[in-house]
């Protein structure tokens, strides 16, 4: 392993977006930073600014009135970066879609419509353990990413 | 002590000849008053001088009838179940109605709302701006002179918070007049979370709409099926099983718990006191165990449905989450008497954010926001549901006088036990409470109309549901508390220091999910800077913001 890939993996730091969904994903993903489960052990924490993080967590089905502040934090996050969708809702629009399946008025409908997604982390609300294991699942992708860098 | 039938008799000498009794509905207590547009502000002022609460304004579109507007008035807190219904049908042709949003801020998002919903004019509204539709929806209605951003920056700097905005503090877009340090003014935006959830609602059978409306927020799940569960089932006469309530009320205990828990983590992150954050989410972490014991999930129960509960509870379990009950007691006391003798979580929180309780009164606020204003309201107390009632489980109504956020969170702290009480109370029982948990005869659909309400763990909880015979509402219409709750932080918010903003935004507990970023316009050199909302918290912390 080189010195980048080490840089990135050893110490991702996590932005955590909310896109519009019910807040029991963001309660789990605060449950994953907190004394029991403790992300920090593998050097994962939550960024201060999407500037700062390599990861990017988004929760939600992406309603059409945060669509355009999603992409502008997406944007805002330096190559290279790993997208984590956590939730049903986030993964493909989940109960919020209509009775044929297709999105309302008011959502996209899932985080891929709007940028590309590398992890994801399905379940109503995933347990914190899952949530774990998608984000480590993301890191990996970071370190193959990191490669690339120039 | 006025009762039900002063009211009316007061109602119908003042709004006559347009007054009809459509209905009494429930032993009487709920009515439905049909009467004329014009009079509605009338009967605004007859009612709440007998101290009516105006919970709702919304619309119901009846097809070629019309449409159905609604003023829901709640009287449950003078005389129990009480709740006086007044619609007026307007056609389509002149679809106009008097706005009393002037006459009182509680209502003004209510009537926004309906106003884009379903196309009523509200003649003479302060603001008729959208609320809940995108920014790019079609037919923007500009913002009026009051409201305008040129206005808010003629009354100092223009500093916005939002929309992006973190994990559990969801909230919508202040904009801050400032003066300095000092909020002169601010206006709210929300509706970044709306996900057409009503609409959605009116598109599913009764039975789908369980899990649903429990995913309008994950924080208070249950409390939202109750409330959905207490308007269904009383329009299709369900009678529930007596151990199906104990549970429901056992789940929606907890839930309140480990909201209040949460949001003490959350108020005490929000002045810097991490420690108090790790220790919460510590001493929380039992009692989502207890969920998932029982339920099968930590956040989302999907316990409750039409007719009982899907979950029992053996004597096995009822022993685990009882030991840990106690247990939590234990260390949540311990906890609070550290918060109590915390000389900085007092200076942060005492004599900010002050509401009085005849600001609390017009402003509609519900929830231990209300009570820690001194009002003495809860539903579970008023219009008791489930296991709430005397019969069933003993405990009271926690108030505080001191009107602050510290007092806010004192509300907080101690309902928790109370909640703790009631759990032990649901667990005692149904030990000794054998029998079925879900309703055997089949359920049939009845058409009507009706209201259900429930304490969710920010307030209360309004569902009105107008069924057509068919397996489908008709319409669904849903006030949740922080619609009241977030309308009047603009009454708490000035006049106060930007310093503060984050925890008294954070102590009316805001539940509608949101957002992470502030935007700093700097308007003499009018140039736009972003910082993050955690930036903006150590700006909270510290004093001052890093804008290089």
């Amino acid at each position: 392993m080189g010195i980048k890939q080490k840089m990135f993996i050893y110490a991702p730091w996590v932005y955590h977006l909310h896109a519009g969904g019910c807040n029991g994903c963001d309660i789990e993903l605060l449950a994953v930073l907190t004394p029991r489960f403790d992300v920090e052990r593998f050097g994962i924490r939550l960024a201060p600014s999407p500037r700062h993080a390599d990861i990017l967590v988004v929760t939600g089905p992406v309603t059409k009135q945060i669509a355009p502040f999603l992409k502008r934090v997406y944007l805002q996050v330096p190559y290279p970066k790993v997208v984590v969708a956590i939730g049903a809702c986030a993964c493909s629009g989940g109960v919020f879609n209509d009775v044929e399946g297709e999105e309302t008025y008011a959502i996209l409908g899932g985080l891929d419509k709007m940028i590309p997604v590398d992890v994801y982390v399905p379940g109503c609300p995933p347990k914190p353990e899952a949530i774990i294991d998608g984000i480590i699942r993301g890191v990996r992708i970071l370190g193959v990413k990191s490669c690339e860098v120039k | 002590m006025v009762s039900l039938n002063d009211v009316i008799y007061k109602l119908e000498h003042s709004l006559k000849p347009y007054f009809r009794i459509v209905k009494r509905e429930f032993n009487g207590k709920h009515i439905y008053i049909e009467t004329d547009r014009d009079k509605l502000p009338v009967a605004y002022d007859v009612l709440s001088e007998f101290d009516g609460r105006l919970i709702h304004v919304t619309a119901s579109d009846m097809g070629l009838a019309g449409i159905k507007l609604f003023h829901v008035y709640a009287f449950d807190h003078i005389d129990r179940y009480s709740h006086v219904i007044l619609y007026v049908m307007l056609s389509r042709e002149n679809l106009k109605a008097p706005s009393l949003a002037s006459k009182t801020y509680q209502v003004n998002w209510a009537e926004r709302e309906t106003s884009e919903l379903l196309g009523i004019n509200f003649e003479s509204h302060p603001d008729p701006r959208h609320i809940f539709l995108p920014f790019e929806w079609p037919n923007p209605v500009e913002s009026t002179e009051s409201t305008s951003e040129k206005v808010l920056v003629d009354r100092g700097n223009l500093l916005p918070l939002g929309p992006y905005h973190p994990a559990l503090i969801e909230g919508g877009y202040f904009k801050f007049s400032v003066d300095g340090e000092d909020i002169v003014d601010v206006d709210i935006k929300v509706g970044f979370n709306h996900r057409g959830i009503m609409k959605l609602a009116e598109s599913r059978s009764y039975w789908r709409n369980v899990f649903l409306v429990s995913r309008i927020c994950g924080i208070c799940n249950i409390c939202h099926v109750l409330a959905y569960l207490n308007a269904v089932e009383r329009l299709f006469n369900v009678n529930v099983p007596l151990r199906a309530k104990y549970i429901r009320t056992l789940l929606a205990e907890l839930n309140r718990i480990h909201s209040h828990v949460l949001w003490l983590g959350v108020a005490a992150e929000l002045i810097g006191f991490r420690t108090v954050f790790m220790w919460s989410f510590k001493i929380r972490e039992p009692i989502q165990d207890c969920i998932e014991l029982i339920t099968g999930n930590r956040v989302h129960m999907d316990a409750a449905i039409i007719g009982g509960s899907r979950v029992d509870l053996t004597n096995e379990t009822i022993n685990k989450v009882e030991s840990k009950l106690r247990e939590f007691k234990n260390q949540f006391t311990k906890l609070i008497d550290i918060i109590y003798d915390h000389s900085m979580f007092r200076s942060r929180t005492e004599d900010i954010g002050i509401l009085k309780l005849a600001d609390a009164k017009n402003l509609g606020v519900v929830g231990p926001t209300a009570r820690a204003s001194g009002w003495k309201i809860d539903v579970r107390k008023d219009s008791p549901y489930e296991a709430y009632g005397e019969d069933y489980t003993t405990w009271d109504i926690i108030t505080d006088d001191g009107c602050d956020v510290f007092s806010r969170a004192l509300v907080r702290l101690k309902e928790t036990l109370t909640s703790v009480d009631i759990c032990l109370q649901c667990l005692d029982t149904l030990k000794r409470v054998n029998g079925k948990i879900i309703v055997e005869e089949p359920i049939n659909i009845i058409d009507g109309e009706t209201i259900g309400k429930s304490e969710a763990p920010r307030g209360e909880l309004f569902y009105y549901i107008y069924s057509d015979g068919s397996i489908i509402p008709h319409t669904v219409r849903i006030r949740t508390p922080s619609y009241r709750n977030i309308a009047a932080l603009k009454h708490m918010l000035v006049g106060y220091r930007l310093s503060d903003a984050p925890i008294i935004i954070g102590s009316v507990d805001p539940c509608y999910s949101c957002t992470d970023r502030v935007i700093i316009v700097d308007v003499y050199k009018g140039k736009c800077l972003t910082i993050n909302y955690n930036e903006f918290i150590n700006f909270a912390k510290r004093g001052f913001v890093n804008v290089s």
